[in-house]
C-alpha cells in the first residue's frame, strides 16, 4: 500500500525524510515522469489477474472433492469482502483519524472517514486498490480452511476481516502510529499477506486438521493437490496480478521506480522458484511442482515490501533466500506445529511477507526498528484480535463442516455437484485395505 | 497456557512500543525492543503448543 511518512522528528533515530527524498521515493532511482493516477489505473486493474491466479493455484493444490467448493468460497469471500470494506472498512482506514495523546506525540489509531465511501471523492484509487487487498487478504484466509470450512463460515469470517481486522492494520501502516513511527510496506507485504497468513493460521487452529491428515501418533500424512497444471497456472497468472501493487502502489514514485519495481518483482520470483526447486530437488531427492510454484508466489511476496525500494541484484538474493525458507517453513508448520495447511499459505504469505519487510531494512532505505515494530504488531495484536473474533464468530457460525460432509467431500455436500462430475474420485473409506 | 499465550503476545508487543517511545538512545531502544518481540514470540509458542493435535492413548 501507499506510504506517507510525515515530516515530523522521527523517534527510531533515522534522519526525517528531506524534500528532496520525499517518502518512498528510493534514492537510487529518480527522475522520469511523475507517476499520476492515471497511469498508475492500468497496473492497478492488473491485480484481479493475481486474485485468480492464487484462486486457481489453490483449487489445484486442494482435492478434487473438493475443487467446485474452494472456488465458490474464494468468490463468495472476495464479494463479502469488497462489500463490506465499502461500507464500513474504507471508513476505518481512511480520513484524517481520530488521535491520542502520548508521550508529547499524537498517535493516530483509527481512521474516521465516512461509511459506505462517502468519502471516495477524494481517494477513488485507494478505495479500487483496498477492495482488491481486503479480497485477496480474504482469499489466503479461505486456503487455510480448504476442505473443511463451510461457506457460510468463510463469509462471516471475510466480513470480520474486512471491517475491522484489515482497515485497522491497513491504518496504522498507511496514516496512523506505525507510519508516523517510519514503518514502510510498499506494496501491502504486512498488511495483505502477513495479515492474511495470520489470519489462515488462526482459522487453522480453530478449525483443526483434516479428517486423516494427521495419525493417532501425530505423524502427518500426504494429502496431494489434484492438479499441478493449476497450481503452475495460477502461480504464472499471479505474476501479471502483482505488477499492479509493486508497480501501482507507489504514489510518490516515478515512472522509472515503476518499471524498477517490475523488474524486482519478476527477478524475485525466478530466484525464489529456483531456490524452491533446487532445495526440493536436495532435499526429496526430486523437484516438487507445488513446492517450486510456493516459492515462486513467496518471491512476489516479498516484493510487495520491497520492489520500490532495492536493487535488482537485492531482489534477487531476497527472493533465493525466500524460496529456500519456504521449503523449511512449509515442513515446520506441518511436521512441528501440527498445523494442517493445505495450501501452504501460512508459509508463503506470512514468512515470506515477514521476510520481505524485515530484508526492507536490510537492503533498502527503511530502518530496523520500525519494521521489527510492524510485524511485531502483526503478531502480538493483530493475530490474536483476529483468534478471538474467529472464535467468538464460531459460536455463532459453525465453522467446521461435519466429519461426514468432509469425508464426501465439500463440492457434493455443500454445493450438490463435484467439479469433475465425468470423473471418479478416489475415497480412502471405499478403498480396500 | 494458551490463554497466558495470548496475553503475552501484546504484553511483548506494549514492551517494544513502550521501548521506542519512552527511550531515546538506539541502543537501549533495540535492545528493549528485541526483548518484546521475544516476549511476543515465547507467547506465540505457547498458543501454538496448545493446539498440537492430542495423541490418542496407545491401543494394543
Amino acid at each position: 500500500m501507499p506510504t506517507t511518512n510525515d515530516a515530523e522528528t522521527p523517534l527510531v533515530g533515522q534522519t526525517p525524510w528531506s524534500a528532496a527524498d520525499p517518502p518512498g521515493q528510493p534514492a537510487l532511482f529518480n527522475g522520469g515522469a511523475k507517476v499520476t493516477p492515471e497511469s498508475r489505473l492500468p497496473l492497478i486493474l492488473l491485480i484481479p489477474l493475481a486474485l485468480a491466479g492464487l484462486t486457481i493455484l489453490n483449487a489445484g493444490l486442494t482435492r478434487s472433492r473438493s475443487t467446485a467448493h474452494i472456488l465458490l468460497a474464494s468468490l463468495c469471500a472476495f464479494c463479502v469482502a469488497v462489500l463490506v470494506c465499502t461500507a464500513i472498512g474504507f471508513s476505518l482506514a481512511s480520513g484524517s483519524g481520530h488521535a491520542i495523546h502520548l508521550a508529547g506525540r499524537d498517535w493516530n489509531l483509527i481512521g474516521n472517514g465516512r461509511l459506505f465511501a462517502l468519502s471516495i471523492d477524494s481517494q477513488p484509487l485507494t478505495l479500487l486498490l483496498q477492495l482488491f487487498s481486503v479480497g485477496f487478504a480474504s482469499l489466503i484466509s479461505v486456503a487455510g480452511g480448504a476442505e473443511r470450512w463451510r461457506i457460510a463460515a468463510v463469509c462471516a469470517s471475510t466480513a470480520l476481516l474486512a471491517a475491522i481486522i484489515y482497515p485497522l492494520f491497513l491504518f496504522w501502516a498507511q496514516f496512523g502510529w506505525l507510519n508516523q513511527l517510519g514503518f514502510i510496506d510498499g506494496g501491502g507485504a504486512a498488511s495483505i499477506q502477513i495479515l492474511g497468513g495470520a489470519n489462515a493460521l488462526c482459522i487453522a487452529w480453530i478449525l483443526g486438521p483434516r479428517h486423516g491428515k494427521f495419525t493417532p501418533e501425530g505423524i502427518p500424512t500426504a494429502m496431494p493437490g489434484h492438479s499441478a497444471a493449476f497450481v503452475l497456472f495460477g502461480c504464472l497468472l499471479a505474476l501479471v496480478g502483482w505488477f499492479g501493487w509493486t508497480a501501482g502502489s507507489s504514489a510518490n514514485g516515478t515512472a522509472a521506480v515503476s518499471v524498477l519495481a517490475a523488474i524486482n518483482t519478476v527477478l524475485a520470483a525466478a530466484a525464489a522458484a529456483i531456490a524452491a526447486f533446487v532445495g526440493t530437488r536436495v532435499r526429496f531427492g526430486k523437484p516438487d511442482a507445488s513446492l517450486t510454484a510456493n516459492g515462486w508466489v513467496a518471491g512476489l511476496v516479498t516484493m510487495s515490501a520491497a520492489a520500490p525500494y532495492v536493487k535488482p541484484a537485492a531482489a534477487i538474493l531476497i527472493g533465493f533466500v525466500a524460496g529456500g525458507a519456504i521449503v523449511f517453513a512449509i515442513e515446520i508448520i506441518e511436521l512441528r506445529m501440527k498445523v494442517d495447511d493445505p495450501t501452504g499459505a501460512i508459509s508463503v504469505h506470512a514468512v515470506a511477507g515477514i521476510w520481505g519487510i524485515m530484508a526492507l531494512s536490510i537492503f533498502g532505505n527503511a530502518a530496523f526498528l520500525p519494521q521489527l515494530l510492524g510485524v511485531a504488531t502483526l503478531i502480538g495484536i493483530v493475530l490474536p484480535v483476529s483468534y478471538g473474533l474467529n472464535l467468538l464468530m464460531n459460536r455463532f457460525v459453525p465453522y467446521r463442516v461435519s466429519p461426514s460432509g468432509e469425508r464426501q467431500g465439500l463440492d457434493l455436500f455443500e454445493l450438490g455437484a463435484g467439479a469433475y462430475p465425468e470423473f471418479v474420485i478416489q475415497r480412502e473409506d471405499l478403498m480396500r485395505r | 497456557m494458551k490463554l497466558a499465550g495470548f496475553l503475552l503476545m501484546p504484553a511483548g508487543f506494549f514492551i517494544a512500543v513502550s521501548a521506542v517511545v519512552l527511550l531515546h538512545t538506539p541502543p537501549a531502544q533495540t535492545v528493549f525492543c528485541l526483548a518484546g518481540f521475544a516476549i511476543e514470540i515465547a507467547g506465540f509458542v505457547f498458543v501454538a503448543r496448545e493446539h498440537l493435535p492430542k495423541r490418542s492413548a496407545h491401543h494394543q
